[in-house]
């Protein structure tokens, strides 16, 4: 053999070898609910179908202000005690999702979901498989006592310990809601805000919601809907009187959960 | 017959990056030697979340042990007078006494040499995040001409000529020419071990000692809205795995996560640092600004400097316009502070900075 045929073959060789590296990533159907799954798909291409005997629906978190989308790092927001406000970041918890069916049957849907207003992914459930229509939905707003305790959840993922935890010192278990931004306060400042809720004092301060789904054939779509306004508005919160952070105020974690009932709506389509 | 053995080898070398894991030993059939690894466990610590190590670069007593050898040796650097462990030094937890590290040059860097510990919990490295993993982290300081100033050709050529490295990397791996993939892999082993969690903290959460007054009331002031540190140095290895703007400056010249997102609000945020043996890595922050705890802890207490994109939980800033002079920051008395020191010294793992299994 001459060397440089040697060469040749080695390039070759290199090239074909190479090729595989850079090979277009594979395109097809990525949802596992669908009848044309691609397990070695790497990039949707929206070929997804579904079989249409089956019932699905899909799940939207929605938040407000004021029924308004939420402009976050404006601070042209007011509540109740008039606080000209903004929000810059809103990361809350809801447990014990559970979707209730015409037939009396019901099914958890998941053990809580960590939702953040920089991750869109974590706002929407799709394509949820039920077996019947929904008569209704329930929730909670943060973690029932059982299901809240230092380091259940140690090894989520998204990195939801670290983000979450409620310290030790404080009673332990997880933070249901972290809501923050700016206020101006009483002397014309503008402050930040940490409207962090959780349990303390042994007060779980978690509540739990159900709402009647009216819907009729052929709609899959639920919003749960949340108004951040709602939360300060009955009794009034001011954000003067209780500070910039209330993790530790049993008063502040009180007056919140007062205002609770009215945070959550739901509605489909 | 010589050259035809050499196309050989590159056939098979340069099939074998893609196939990270499985290797190829190019040898003939009667002596084809196959060593088997010895498994190393994977450190579990009491109350510590599982460590994830990925599927292709299991811990390996052989691999752990490789990657210790590459950490202490200036074979990496390109006129072999620097490795690793020359800016990342164990007495200091694997830290830079130094503000800016001296790189082969001379010429030192612009960031303050981060500890190495407790890095197998960790999803981001470098103070920018610049780095997802550890076995893609060694492939920066290697070729960076301020520091090793190498290239991984000559790498490569240097470890494959050395008889001790092709015995070691074929026990570790079971290959015949070394690359840098599987430096990378060896040193990322090293580093997963790196773990301490033998501090006074651990021990009093084990029960096995208890707390003073002092640092108690410290460790609360760290754990509240008193001081609280732990919205962002929070978990086992306080520190969030994630980016904040701690208010240290009005404007920047280090960029920190923009640099990797190009993200305005992005612009000066940094990685928390982990506060495990805080003690002994000073100096600190991300251009080792700041060369006592004491100054640390002033610097919170103070509430920090505002700029557009510091961190709500920084709620106490101080400048305007988002406070008043005089009554803005913690507002620690001077014994509260001396708690919070305490309580951050308590974070001290001695047997992790003398620990001979990281020695050479
Ligand atoms: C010249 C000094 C120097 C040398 C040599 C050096 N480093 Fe570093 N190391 C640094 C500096 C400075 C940083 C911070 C870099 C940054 O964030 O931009 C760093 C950061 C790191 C980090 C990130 C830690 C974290 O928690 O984010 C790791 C891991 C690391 N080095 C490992 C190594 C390894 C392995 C080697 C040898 C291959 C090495 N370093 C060689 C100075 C050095
Ligand atoms: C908003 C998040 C945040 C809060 C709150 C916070 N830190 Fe930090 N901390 C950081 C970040 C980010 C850095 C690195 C900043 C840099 O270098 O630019 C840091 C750096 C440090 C360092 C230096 C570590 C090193 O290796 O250089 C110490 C010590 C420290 N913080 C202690 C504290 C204490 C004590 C408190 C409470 C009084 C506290 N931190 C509150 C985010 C925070």
């Amino acid at each position: 053999m001459n060397q440089s045929l040697l060469v040749f073959f080695c390039l070759f060789i290199s090239f074909s070898c190479e090729r595989e590296d850079n090979s277009e990533p594979i395109q097809g159907c990525m949802d596992e609910t669908a009848i044309n799954y691609d397990s070695d798909a790497e990039i949707d291409d929206g070929s997804c179908q579904f079989d249409d005997d089956l019932l699905r629906i899909n799940i939207d978190f929605r938040q407000f202000i004021d029924n308004q989308d939420i402009q976050y790092n404006n601070l042209i927001y007011s509540n109740a005690a008039e606080n000209l406000y903004s929000i810059e970041k809103l990361y809350y918890v809801i447990s014990d999702l559970t979707l209730h069916y015409v037939n009396a049957e019901s099914s958890i849907i998941s053990n809580y979901l960590f939702l953040k207003n920089d991750d869109p992914n974590s706002l929407k459930l799709n394509n949820i498989i039920i077996p019947d229509t929904c008569s209704s939905i329930s929730f909670t707003l943060g973690f029932s006592q059982i299901n809240n305790a230092t380091d259940m959840y140690l090894n989520d993922p998204n990195n939801f310990h670290n983000l979450m935890l409620w310290p030790d010192a404080l009673g332990g278990g997880y933070h249901y809601m972290k809501l923050e931004g700016t206020f101006i306060d009483i002397n014309e400042v503008e402050k930040f805000y940490n409207t962090h809720t959780g349990p303390l004092d042994g007060n779980d301060n978690s509540y739990s919601y159900s709402f009647n789904i009216n819907y009729s054939q052929g709609q899959s779509q639920l919003y749960i809907d949340m108004d951040i306004n709602k939360f300060f508005n009955n009794p009034v919160y001011d954000h003067n009187d209780y500070g910039q952070g209330i993790m530790g105020s049993s008063e502040a974690q009180t007056a919140i959960k007062n205002n609770l009932g009215d945070v959550f709506s739901v509605t489909s389509n | 017959m010589k050259i035809f053995f050499v196309v050989i080898m590159i056939f098979f070398f340069s099939c074998e990056k893609q196939d990270d894991g499985f290797l190829y030993a190019p040898c003939e059939d009667d002596d084809c030697i196959i060593y088997e690894t010895t498994p190393y466990p994977t450190p579990s610590p009491y109350g510590f979340p599982f460590m994830i190590i990925p599927d292709d670069n299991p811990l390996t007593i052989e691999g752990v042990s490789l990657g210790k050898k590459l950490f202490f040796d200036p074979i990496l650097s390109s006129d072999n007078s620097i490795s690793c462990a020359t800016c990342h030094i164990q007495n200091n937890s694997f830290s830079d006494p130094g503000q800016f590290s001296i790189g082969i040059t001379g010429e030192s860097g612009f960031r303050n040499a981060s500890s190495l510990v407790n890095l197998g919990w960790s999803s981001s490295f470098n103070w920018d995040g610049t780095a997802e993993n550890l076995r893609e982290q060694v492939f920066e300081p290697v070729v960076n001409p301020i520091e090793m100033a190498n290239n991984w050709d000559q790498v490569e050529y240097d470890l494959n000529f050395n008889s001790e490295y092709r015995d070691l990397f074929k026990r570790a791996f079971n290959i015949d020419y070394i690359d840098s993939v599987h430096v990378a892999k060896a040193i990322a082993q090293f580093e997963r071990t790196l773990v301490s969690a033998n501090s006074r903290y651990d021990k009093w959460l084990r029960g096995e000692v208890m707390f003073t007054e002092e640092e108690l009331d410290g460790y609360n002031i760290f754990n509240t809205e008193r001081g609280d540190c732990f919205h962002c140095h929070s978990g086992k290895n306080f520190m969030d795995d994630s980016f904040h703007n701690n208010g240290l400056d009005e404007t920047f010249t280090d960029f920190g996560l923009y640099n990797v997102t190009r993200n305005d609000g992005d612009k000066g945020l940094f990685k928390t640092p982990t506060l495990r043996n805080i003690e002994y890595s000073a100096p600190y922050m991300h251009d080792g600004r700041l060369s006592t705890i004491d100054e640390v802890i002033e610097h919170y207490n103070s509430g920090g400097i505002y700029s557009a994109t510091i961190d709500p939980l920084m709620k106490y800033v101080n400048s305007n316009p988002y406070g008043i002079d005089g009554q803005s920051g913690l507002m620690l008395t001077q014994q509260e502070k001396n708690n919070l020191k305490a309580f951050l010294l308590t974070l001290s793992d001695n047997d992790f900075i003398q620990n001979n299994e990281f020695q050479p």
